[in-house]
């Protein structure tokens, strides 16, 4: 699975590349051994390829605002179902990154959820993960259950955000 | 003159850093406060701050601040004996001063006579020329062409030539030199009565390359007026002011005691009282001219106050209690060099275009001689009711080097994080070597803007920010968190 990010007018994919002993992420089509501390309220500190950056992070939902080397950055992050959805669902619709079946439903339609929650496991490829809410909102209508099999791009579950 | 007396109850007409601002100073007197706040504002800190806050309605925030019955109403209400209007709004009109003498209540700040005086561009021009200070040369069309032309022969060349009734840049422009010079004027006019209808024209010497450069007073009922030496304001973007310091490096001691003594004169000339600030256009000869003068405390105040360790607000109290000014003139020393930066949600990239958003955080900068005046709060929705500027950094060091120098290292220090400001640029404004060489002028921002344009950024400086953003990123944590990866499984397998 791949993210994408917005920085200014760039579009810049990134994903995990290994999470063994050292975390990998290919961003763009680099490869970056990768260390990242949280720190305290948003002081961040990242190590990459053995750099050390100094960093104040502050989330908003997607965007993602940052002070780096004496600079600004809004980052906004791309959701990859939103994205590949397209036009046929709306911005709360959450559909299927990859054919599978559907292995639990975590939540009921009219539940409240915030960004984050858990809303299926699902099982695809022979590994489960869990599809989650892409923003704060309610649930509005499930589109499949239990048992169900669904096709890449199916819309699962749309949260009606408030 | 009135015998001294003391207030009950302060309201500061204000909002933002200003407000905040004035109740410091109320805390440190020991005053009782007051402090507006529209509904828009209710997480102010200046709510808290103060000892009561009133709200006020309007159909748009700037209305209610505006609204001079419902704020006399309010001092009624509550008690109120004084009002301090910060600057902006109210601060600078008659009509809210003679409403609150009529209720009883105390404006700090000057006479509504001398508000209207110098709230007036042509009158307080007059009133300044009559009395002998340096007004720019000029000359108003009284319909004789023949004269006209020589009038302006007589100011000097380069002049600016501009409609009498005319505001903007419309029909404006420079001429340098008699050649041709009774044409430009023959289209001025027909330009003149084609935009404004009144094909009068006006015109002054016009001062290539000049700069800001103003001089704070302050003046009591006892007659005492005194100066508190200069601000040069040059660097400005669309009129209005960006970084300001104290001293100017642009005046010797000869020309600084020249124009600080004007200043003074034209001050005592109205019988000032209250703190004030005489605005001069400084040539690059050296000659300098009246602009006008504004009757408040100013936004660039601090500035005066880090050099000089006057409180300009307790002065604005204390004088209108009727006190005698608590300094002579020769007691007030202009000690090492500050510097003002304003911090504004605004885009300088994109013509300095208003930015919106919520603050998410906020981080002052704190070290010595560094002060941070601001209004914000993380939570903030910061959008386009008010103006954009939301907080103030002023430094202080000994020599302008260090006070750069300091500047740059609070901006860095400073954090804002979720509205977009011009703090980056700010902070190239200071790295800029013409600013580092006194080299300023009003021109400044539009001369250098080539120089002036976003810092091309490392590539790896991106992947650094990707990285970063990528892994502060709830979704993508939980997604790596919570896909088992192979190379994960395989780990987990080993042990």
């Amino acid at each position: 699975m791949r993210y994408t990010f917005k920085i200014g007018e760039e579009l810049v994919k990134v994903a995990p590349r290994s999470m063994a002993d050292e975390l990998i992420l290919a961003i763009g089509e680099q490869n970056c051994r990768v260390v990242f501390d949280h720190g305290r309220e948003g002081r961040c500190t990242l190590t990459l390829d053995g750099r050390s950056y100094e960093s104040w992070v502050a989330r908003d939902g997607d965007d993602i605002y940052i002070k780096m080397a004496s600079h600004y950055f809004k980052v906004t992050a791309v959701d990859p179902r939103a994205a590949a959805s397209g036009a046929s669902a709306g911005a709360g619709a959450i559909s299927a990154p990859m054919p599978g079946v559907v292995v639990e439903v975590l939540v009921a339609e009219g539940d409240t959820v915030v960004e984050g929650d858990k809303l299926l496991t699902i099982e695809s490829m022979k590994l489960q993960s869990t599809v989650r809410a892409a923003c704060d909102g309610v649930v509005g209508r499930i589109h499949v259950s239990e048992g169900s099999e669904f096709n890449k791009d199916d819309v699962l579950v749309e949260i009606e955000s408030e | 003159m009135s015998a001294v007396r003391s207030f009950k109850k302060v309201l500061v007409a204000n909002r933002g850093e200003i407000a905040m601002r004035i109740l410091r100073t109320l805390k440190d007197l020991g005053l009782p406060s007051a402090v507006l706040y529209h509904r828009q504002e209710i997480e102010s800190p200046a709510l808290s701050f103060a000892d009561e806050a009133f709200e006020v309605f309007g159909d748009t925030p700037v209305s209610a601040y505006l609204d001079i019955p419902q704020i006399v109403e309010l001092c009624k209400k509550h008690g109120v004996d004084a009002v301090h209007p910060g600057y902006g709004f109210l601060a600078e009109n008659a009509a809210f001063v003679r409403a609150l003498d009529a209720a009883g209540v105390c404006f700090i700040g000057p006479r509504p006579e001398v508000m209207n005086l110098m709230g007036d561009k042509i009158g307080s021009r007059d009133f300044v020329a009559e009395r002998g200070f340096p007004i720019a040369p000029s000359v108003i069309d009284d319909g004789d062409e023949d004269k006209l032309i020589a009038s302006i022969i007589e100011i000097g060349f380069p002049v600016l030539i501009k409609a009498s009734a005319g505001g903007g840049g419309k029909g404006m422009q420079i001429v340098r030199e008699a050649d041709g010079l009774r044409d430009i004027v023959a289209t001025a006019k027909v330009e003149a009565q084609r935009y404004f209808g009144d094909p009068r024209v006006y015109a002054e010497r016009y001062i290539e390359s000049p700069r800001h450069i103003e001089v704070q007073v302050l003046g009591d009922e006892h007659g005492n007026c005194v100066h508190l030496w200069e601000r040069e304001c040059s660097i400005q973007r669309r009129f209005q002011k960006v970084i300001e310091e104290t001293p100017s490096p642009a005046l010797t001691p000869e020309l600084r005691k020249d124009i600080c003594e004007s200043a003074v004169g034209i001050a005592k000339a109205t019988n000032y009282t209250g703190a004030g600030t005489i605005e001069f256009i400084f040539a690059p000869n050296g000659d300098y001219y009246f602009l006008e003068m504004n009757t408040r405390i100013q936004v660039e105040h601090p500035i005066t106050e880090m050099v000089t360790g006057v409180d300009l607000v307790a002065e604005q109290v204390r004088i209108a209690m009727g006190h005698p000014l608590s300094y002579r003139q020769e007691e007030i020393k202009q000690v090492g060099h500050a510097i003002e930066c304003r911090i504004c949600a605004e885009i300088p990239d994109d013509d300095f275009a208003p930015a919106a958003g919520k603050v998410l955080m906020l981080r002052p900068p704190v070290g010595e001689g560094m002060r941070f005046d601001s209004g914000s709060y993380e939570g903030q929705k910061v959008g386009t009711a008010f103006d954009s500027m939301i907080a103030k950094l002023i430094v202080h060091a000994e020599d302008r080097d260090a006070a750069i120098a300091r500047a740059g290292e609070a901006l860095e220090q400073f954090v804002l994080l979720g509205v977009e400001t011009n703090s980056d640029y700010l902070g190239r404004l200071l790295r800029h070597p013409a600013f580092i060489a006194g080299e300023t002028n009003t021109g400044f921002i539009k001369d250098h803007a080539a120089d002036l344009g976003p810092d091309a950024l490392s590539a790896d400086l991106q992947t650094a920010v990707l990285a970063t953003a990528a892994l502060s990123d709830r979704q993508f944590v939980a997604m790596m968190d919570e896909v088992p990866y192979p190379y994960r499984l395989m780990k987990e397998w080993r042990n």
